[in-house]
């Protein structure tokens, strides 16, 4: 196929209506913001899509978040297929099912009709995460759940609005389900007439141009992104690329990290991705259903385009093959909440793959997402209401060709999402924040280091009956360099208890742990991995990296081998040592690989005996261990060294 | 529109709207009030583009005010704005009182090679969609600003200033339904005069974060009276005569559980709550389609804009004479695929009262207008050109 196949609609036309399609769905997000309830819609988790008559894709918004890319349209072909022949105009339906394409429970979807006269011309959605869907953990985010039963409210597709008029009894019911009803039906209204808004402006393109025109338009846009992506795709060599990633744990099983496989065939102008060689479903909610997993592919791959408006056309030319009921091609009734755990590991690894076809645009690791949640009555107001903390915090992503990471950036699953407030959070959570800051040393060291992640330390106030959990991953399965470069740290959360004075290693997923007033809970986030080999970073950036406090002057020298003299702090002065500097960099080339495959038991005595601490296992000695006592992870330390044998001891010269 | 952008703002009833959430380059957001400007990549300058696709694009790269357009002959050879304006005959040879000699072949070869070839299309018709394109991104960028807030473009007027803005203005005012364009005498330098013509402003704002069931008309008016009192000191100390002080009073508020709030206009005395709050859901359907009466409505901060009203430079005002204006020339413009012959004005010979039809060009030093078929112009007392855009 090629780039200059007739358009039937004149160029203009064409133009003036693919502006249209994405400007409605922007205008959609807009008024989302501005009439939201839920704290997390308000933070920018959703999205917003218009769709064809059969429900393909035809726009999303510029500024939707990437891990609902790819999934709208098969919760509006679910929709059609329930409510084919029965659909009026001022009908709203909804759906949160991530069994028929949708992501999370959390994820709730209101879709509209679009009529021209009696004739039904295409859909408007619009996806927003409510505060709470009811299960046994408040945001119902409950990491020990297996199976669905004990996630949340599963809403297959329902009718919310039937020719104008509110369903207030489906809408109570489905309210009645949650811990924060008064703003679910908040939500459903604000979502609703979102979807009106690209109503108003599909029919105001039909008085316009005519109905055929627009309808034409709506497909046409979506030919001509396949197209372009075709051509690109074609341009490039045929071929396969494999990567693997991994997720910390199967809670029931053993300890070993679980893998996620994927083999990538470019041939001709289509795309294969197989994972063949996945893991089995795990006992947590750590697993991730084919439309999930389809996004994350395209999610992953649209970073390589990003010029591009996205549709269902960008989907024609991808395949996605996985085993039957793997970690990400799970079915009904296993647990999928957590399925960002994998999205990330896909996405991560999909950059992999497409840093060695497009070099100039490759990527290390990003740090993992997060999600610490809490619940309970807050003390502080009269009428002791339940409350729901939810917060991420943003981190760093992966060292570039040429380019340091993006510092303090949100996941990568989510690139639209805000960094929370913290003023925002105390308002409505008994909790303060006492220590927000940019982690130093997290940066993965290379010669283009990963971005900085950052560390947050918080206090519960006045509460009663909380509990927390946290839903993190890459305490084991470490953000990884590539081409030489290192990784950054374990992700993990601390808490300090009041009464006893205790502290306590917690790690990156967790439950329903019970804490009370004063309790101070700390965590940071990793930073991106390295790009290659950070002896070959120039003195002068690890200097520079010094002075901002990115860098300490202990880890110059260590991950570096950049010996700085400080000569006054205050004032910002330091010199590089270029003597003691060579001297350093030759002794890390010498013993580096050596280090990287000393036994592991080794390690993990230095560790206990506070010799050294987790960035030196990681980065230096190639060694997981559990980062509260000390203790050897033998299986993860094999597979976190295949890992770090290929993407950084190979390139090391 | 300039060289290489084109700003858009929204003015309603005499006020220009103000954004707490914007950002001069993206990813660097700045979160204290300004007034709302959107800006898009489409200038004089933007050159025109096909993508991998096969679709005609315009910006938002530009060839500057250097080398600038292909008809600039400084050595650009990919067709731009000003380019196609040339080859349309809308843009004349000689711009800038004659300062800027413009080269009508190099612009015509660029459009040929840029668009017309590739497209399979014919010459005008390419340098017709080169310009359809900009008005469309012109358009939606309007659009964005006004009917997603709710208003309808049919009770606005577009101003069209900026070296080319008024080449365009008519075109994007038609495509949005806006009935009227005004072309100021010099638009060319419209926002150096704004400089000249703003008060001074001061905006005052406190949290007040109440149930609006449980607050009385005092516990805002205490509220008011601690801002009022602050900008009142403000601006006496900027030298503001009490008789130019003028203070107007919002009350930002929203659904209760709702995370952003909506600034309604409060009375300069607050005799009853519930008044604020009816004007709250009213705003709130206008703005979102929605309202719910029965949902408790809290309020979030209470703010005074404290304007200083200062002297004004006075503008020239001419008694209004009806009358046909004498041409100084015509030349052939290509509008809708056909060529047609233009009356060709000298903006300084223009006088009040002066009314004509298009298709028609008026040239000045900083600007050029274009009245195209079948839209009637007609000067005012300021010497502002009113055009009435007609399908």
């Amino acid at each position: 196929m090629n780039s200059t196949a007739k358009q039937d609609l004149d160029p203009v036309t064409f133009e003036v209506l693919k502006n249209s399609f994405i400007t409605s769905v922007d205008q959609m997000a807009e008024q989302m913001l501005r009439t939201c309830y839920s704290f997390v819609i308000y933070n920018r988790d959703f999205s917003n899509g218009l769709h064809d008559a059969d429900g393909n894709c035809v726009a999303q918004g510029n500024s939707d978040i990437a891990v609902h890319v790819g999934t709208l349209h098969y919760t509006c072909k679910d929709v059609i297929r329930v409510f084919k022949g029965d659909m009026y105009p001022g009908d709203v339906y909804a759906i949160n099912d991530p069994y028929a394409g949708g992501t999370h429970f959390s994820d709730v979807r209101l879709i509209r009709p679009i009529f021209d006269e009696e004739t039904l011309i295409g859909f408007s959605q619009s996806n927003g995460h409510w505060s709470d869907l009811g299960g046994s953990v408040p945001g119902s985010f409950n990491v020990a759940a297996h199976e669905m039963f004990g996630e949340a409210v599963r809403i297959t597709p329902i009718r919310l609005f039937h020719k104008g008029k509110f369903c207030a009894d489906v809408a109570n019911m489905i309210a009645a389900n949650t811990r924060d009803p008064a703003s679910i039906i908040g939500d459903i209204h604000s979502q609703a007439q979102a979807t009106q808004v690209a109503e108003r402006e599909l029919q105001r393109l039909v008085g316009k141009y005519g109905r055929d025109q627009v309808t034409q338009g709506m497909g046409a846009v979506q030919d001509y992104v396949e197209r372009a992506v075709r051509q690109r795709i074609a341009d490039l060599p045929d071929g396969t690329w494999e990567a693997v990633d991994y997720i910390d744990r199967d809670p029931g099983a053993g300890e070993g990290m679980i893998p996620i496989h994927i083999k990538m065939t470019i041939k001709g102008d289509q795309i294969i991705y197989d994972f063949e060689g996945s893991h089995p479903t795990i006992s947590s909610i750590y697993n991730s259903a084919h439309g999930a997993t389809f996004s994350a592919v395209v999610a992953g791959m649209k970073t390589f385009f990003p010029d591009l408006p996205l549709n269902s056309g960008f989907y024609r030319m991808v395949e996605v093959k996985a085993p039957k009921n793997s970690v990400v091609s799970a079915e009904w009734p296993v647990a999928v909440t957590g399925f960002l755990m994998p999205f990330e590991k896909i996405m991560n690894a999909i950059f992999e793959m497409w840093s060695k076809i497009m070099p100039e645009r490759a990527i290390a690791c990003a740090f993992n997402l997060e999600y610490l949640l809490a619940g309970g009555n807050d003390l502080r107001k009269p009428d002791k209401p339940i409350y729901m903390f939810y917060e991420w915090l943003p981190g760093g992503w992966g060292g570039r060709n040429g380019k340091d990471g993006s510092d303090v950036t949100t996941a990568c699953f989510g690139t639209g999402l805000m960094s929370q407030p913290s003023e925002g959070n105390e308002r409505v959570n008994p909790t303060r924040a006492d220590e927000f800051q940019i982690k130093q040393d997290s940066p993965g060291p290379g010669k283009w280091r990963g971005g900085a992640g950052v560390i947050k330390a918080s206090t519960l106030l006045e509460a009663d009956n909380t509990v927390m959990s946290y839903i993190c991953d890459r305490e084991r399965a470490v953000v990884w360099g590539v081409e030489g470069g290192l990784p950054s740290m374990p992700h993990g959360l601390m808490i300090q208890h009041a009464d006893t004075g205790e502290e306590k290693w917690l790690g990156s997923v967790f439950s329903n742990y019970k804490i009370k007033s004063g309790d101070k809970f700390t965590r940071p986030t990793a930073g991106g991995g390295g790009y290659g080999d950070p002896m070959e970073r120039d003195p002068e950036r690890v200097l520079q990296d010094v002075i901002d406090e990115y860098v300490s002057v202990r880890r110059a020298e260590l991950d570096y081998g950049v010996v700085i003299k400080v000569i006054d702090a205050d004032m910002l002065e330091y010199e590089i040592d270029l003597a003691a500097t060579e001297r350093a960099r030759a002794h890390i080339r010498a013993n580096r690989v050596a280090w990287a495959r000393m036994d592991p038991e080794i390690v993990s005595n230095m560790y206990r005996k506070g010799e050294i601490d987790e960035m030196d296992a990681v980065r230096k000695y190639a060694v997981i261990l559990d980062w509260g006592t000390g203790e050897l992870m033998p299986n993860s330390t094999r597979q976190f060294r295949e890992s770090f044998e290929k993407r950084s001891v190979a390139h090391w010269s | 529109m300039g060289g290489t952008s084109t700003d858009v703002s929204l003015t309603y009833r005499g006020e220009s709207t103000v954004t707490k959430d914007w950002y001069i380059e993206y990813g660097y957001p700045i979160r204290f009030p300004s007034i709302e400007v959107l800006t898009i990549g489409a200038g004089g300058g933007s050159l025109a583009w096909k993508d991998e696709g096969g679709s005609l694009r315009n910006g938002p790269q530009s060839a500057g005010a250097y080398p600038g357009p292909a008809c600039y002959s400084n050595g650009n050879e990919v067709a731009t704005n000003s380019d196609a304006n040339v080859v349309l005959g809308r843009l004349g040879y000689s711009l800038a009182g004659g300062d800027i000699t413009l080269d009508p072949a190099l612009a015509e070869k660029a459009v040929r090679e840029t668009v017309a070839e590739p497209f399979g299309m014919e010459l005008h018709e390419a340098a017709e969609a080169i310009i359809d394109v900009a008005n469309a991104n012109m358009a939606n960028a309007v659009r964005l600003l006004s009917i997603s807030r709710g208003h309808d473009p049919r009770d606005f007027a577009l101003i069209a200033f900026g070296g080319a803005g008024a080449l365009h203005g008519a075109a994007v005012a038609k495509e949005l339904s806006i009935p009227v364009v005004i072309v100021p005498p010099n638009p060319g330098v419209t926002s150096a005069m704004g400089c000249l013509l703003v008060d001074i402003q001061h905006d005052f704002s406190d949290s007040f974060m109440a149930d609006a069931a449980t607050t009385t008309a005092d516990d805002l008016e205490a509220a008011f009276s601690k801002i009022e009192k602050e900008a009142v000191t403000r601006l006496r100390h900027e030298g503001v005569a009490p008789e130019d002080t003028v203070l107007q009073r919002s009350v930002e508020m929203m659904y209760q559980g709702q995370w952003r709030s909506l600034s309604v206009s409060a009375p300069s005395k607050i005799t009853s709550t519930k008044d604020l709050v009816n004007g709250f859901h009213n705003e709130h359907e206008r703005e979102y389609n929605f309202r719910r009466e029965d949902a408790p409505v809290s309020i979030f901060r209470v703010g005074v804009k404290a304007t200083g009203v200062v002297q004004k430079a006075k503008l020239p005002s001419f008694e209004v004479v009806k009358h046909a204006p004498e041409p100084s020339g015509t030349r052939s413009v290509w509008f809708r695929g056909e060529k047609c012959e233009a009356a060709i004005y000298d903006r300084a010979k223009m006088r009040a009262g002066a009314e004509f039809t298009g298709p028609a060009i008026v040239e000045q030093v900083d600007s050029t207008v274009v009245v195209p078929p079948k839209a009637t112009a007609k000067v005012d007392q300021y010497m502002n050109i009113l055009i009435r855009v007609k399908d």
